[in-house]
């Protein structure tokens, strides 16, 4: 493993840059808008040149079946009527978009860039956590933490083998080009107050592609515009980061004064490319994520590389039994909620508290998943001048163009607080820079 | 013009204009603090409730702070960085995260300034960070109306601020001189007929000695109606 005892003595400075750049997240407390820089810890988290292998392999043959059930879910259906995934899953999902049916994105690609959550248990063994493919954010993160590391010590960087990340805005400008339709790339962000906004624009910015607002686009005729001051610009893809519901408020919510009017009907006609497409809630649901596996053994023909955590759906009557006589050493999660929210630790609950959930997966067994405990690994972390343990993932990011690829890092995020397992930045959690190393 | 929206093109106008705020009125704030510490003549307090101050306190120096600091004025030096930095931060892709980090530490060293006992001395920080920023734009932002918006925006608003003060008129025409020649590189619609009555009325024989308040009000009505 590469020293990183200089980076360390150099960690204020590293923090003073980040404070210079703006390296900043939004975070709505008593519907006030507050920004602030995001915690960041210098001491990396380091993954082998074999591990790599390993992961990236698994990570794009996860996300090459995830593409080709969202083709199948929203297209042939064979998958489910085969049983691989039960109707009452896929359609059920709340992440399942009707209005999606019969629509082919261009190149047939519907995740294009996908967040993977991981984590590292004992003996290098890695389990999936969760796949994001709506939105997945936090790439901006380590590659702008990188670029500061590197002006902050440049000893350390000239020594540690590492995997260069910082061509994550080309990689995302060649996936947008890949299905771009003919017209400009757009970053299409809600707006100044979104908590992710620096990763938005800073990502518009490093892919070389123009941030919008909603207001600044329109449809005319089916196809997409920019609403350029002199004349207007065509859109051939849209990376948007909002959400599906708010996308087209004549096609979804129609309250939604975020969203674009007819931007669906110009994907439709295969106009422009929604990056990433609408409906992919439909496959990243935590109910989902148990049939993932299955779904690389039916459209890939191949054995899963990454493993699930161990999973239990009480919506099988095998699996209700388990979790009903297992609740206290579980993991339990809702599966409509994201962001660490509505996950809660069996172990963690009265036992009057624990009745209750009981109860209410009894009454809702769709709504729940539950997991066995995984006992990540800490990484070492700074805090308060001391260096201590702290439970930490990894998001890995994929990209899907002409080929499927995996960017050579990931946001590596931990928990502020001793023994706490919940990373999220939206509670509290920091990010570390993930190294991938050559030898 | 690249692509650069209505919106966009509202951003720098204003980026400008608040970058160019914060420093003209800091910029005036030093040249009459001196003089007010020995209540020597000048009518700063006068020139400085023309932009919006209404401080009741007595003495100078917390007069001062409020016009540095205080947030319920879109006038302090406070309140226009941070307005220069929201604008800034929606035209990442325009300037470049380079350009922006001197927006976000003049912020920085506001917010820092604030508790100092010698506001005046760290503050200086923020003047060499807006005129950093201004360095910057014209190095790292390629798209040349979005640059000259920019400069646009910092004219506009330094020949409303002199003419509002009555400061540095005799500068005024240089200004004027400087917008003249940008706007047509900026792109944007703007009012032939509003920019060539500003021209008139500091290109006058007679201006800037008979620039009375009157036709300070004037020039500043045709000045609001260029863009």
């Amino acid at each position: 493993m590469p020293a990183y005892d200089e980076l360390l003595e150099h960690a204020p400075k590293i923090n003073q840059q980040l404070a210079r750049y703006g390296v900043k997240f939004g975070l709505y407390k008593n519907g006030t808008f507050n920004e602030r820089l995001f915690p960041f810890d210098a001491i990396p988290r380091t993954i082998k040149p074999t591990t790599w292998d390993y992961l990236s392999q698994g990570l794009a043959q996860r996300v090459d079946a995830l593409n080709a059930y969202l083709r199948d879910l929203y297209g042939p259906k064979e998958a489910i009527r085969e049983g691989i995934v039960p109707e009452d899953f896929a359609f059920m999902s709340s992440g399942y978009l009707p209005q999606c049916e019969g629509i082919v994105p261009p190149k047939g690609i519907y995740s294009h860039i996908s967040g993977i959550d991981l984590v590292e248990g004992e003996n290098d063994e890695w389990f999936v956590l969760e796949d994001n493919l709506r939105i997945p954010s936090g790439a901006s993160y380590p590659l702008i933490a990188r670029e500061l590391c590197r002006r902050c010590d440049a000893t350390t960087f000239l020594r540690a083998p590492l995997v260069d990340n910082r061509d994550y805005g080309t990689r995302l400008r060649a996936v947008l080009d890949n299905v771009n339709t003919g017209g400009i790339n757009v970053v299409l962000t809600p707006g100044r107050f979104n908590a992710a906004y620096f990763e938005h624009a800073y990502l518009a910015e490093k892919a070389g592609a123009t941030l919008a607002e909603p207001s600044e686009l329109f449809v005319d005729d089916e196809r997409l515009y920019y609403r350029n001051a002199t004349s207007d610009q065509l859109v051939g893809a849209v990376y948007r980061r909002l959400s599906d519901e708010f996308l087209d408020p004549l096609c979804f919510r129609s309250d939604s004064l975020i969203g674009v009017p007819n931007l669906m009907s110009a994907y439709r006609a295969g106009n422009v490319a929604i990056v990433n497409a609408p409906g992919n809630g439909g496959a990243d649901d935590k109910g989902i994520y148990y049939f993932v596996p299955k779904m690389v053994e039916y459209y890939l023909g191949e054995k899963p590389i990454l493993q699930n955590a161990p999973t239990y759906l009480p919506f099988y009557p095998d699996d209700m039994a388990y979790v009903q006589d297992h609740a206290d050493t579980l993991v339990i999660k809702d599966v409509a909620e994201a962001g660490g929210y509505g996950v809660v630790f069996g172990s963690s609950l009265e036992p009057g508290k624990l009745d209750e959930l009981k109860a209410l997966i009894r009454r809702e067994p769709r709504r729940f998943i539950a997991q066995e405990v995984v006992d990540f690994l800490c990484l070492p972390t700074l805090v308060d001048g001391s260096i201590v343990p702290r439970k930490a993932d990894l998001r890995a990011f994929v990209l899907s163009g002409k080929k499927t690829t995996v960017w050579p890092s990931g946001l590596t995020r931990y928990s502020r607080e001793e023994g706490s397992a919940i990373v999220n930045s939206s509670q509290g959690g920091g990010f570390k820079d993930t190294w991938v190393l050559y030898r | 013009m690249g692509s650069l929206s209505l919106e966009k093109v509202d951003h720098l106008l204003w980026l400008g204009r608040y970058m160019e705020r914060c420093y003209t009125t800091q910029r005036f704030i030093l040249a009459t603090y001196d003089k007010a510490l020995d209540s020597t003549d000048g009518n700063w307090r006068g020139q400085l409730e023309e932009l919006g101050f209404d401080s009741k306190a007595d003495d100078p120096i917390s007069f001062f702070r409020a016009c540095l600091f205080g947030m319920d004025n879109h006038s302090s030096i406070a309140y226009s960085m941070n307005a220069a930095y929201d604008n800034a931060v929606r035209l990442r892709d325009v300037l470049g995260t380079e350009s922006i980090s001197y927006i976000q530490m003049a912020v920085d060293s506001i917010e820092e300034a604030k508790d100092s006992d010698a506001p005046l001395i760290d503050l200086q920080l923020v003047q060499d960070d807006i005129m950093a920023f201004k360095g910057c734009v014209d190095d790292y932002v390629s798209d040349d109306a979005a640059r000259n918006l920019i400069k646009c925006g910092m004219s506009l608003e330094r020949i409303d601020l002199y003419a509002r003060l009555s400061y540095q008129l005799g500068d005024l025409r240089h200004e004027v001189h400087r917008l003249v020649t940008r706007v047509n590189r900026t792109g944007a619609p703007y009012s032939q007929k509003q920019l060539k009555a500003v021209t008139d009325i500091v290109y006058d024989p007679d201006f800037p000695q008979d620039a009375t308040y009157e036709k300070r009000g004037k020039l500043l009505k045709h000045l609001a109606r260029i863009f």
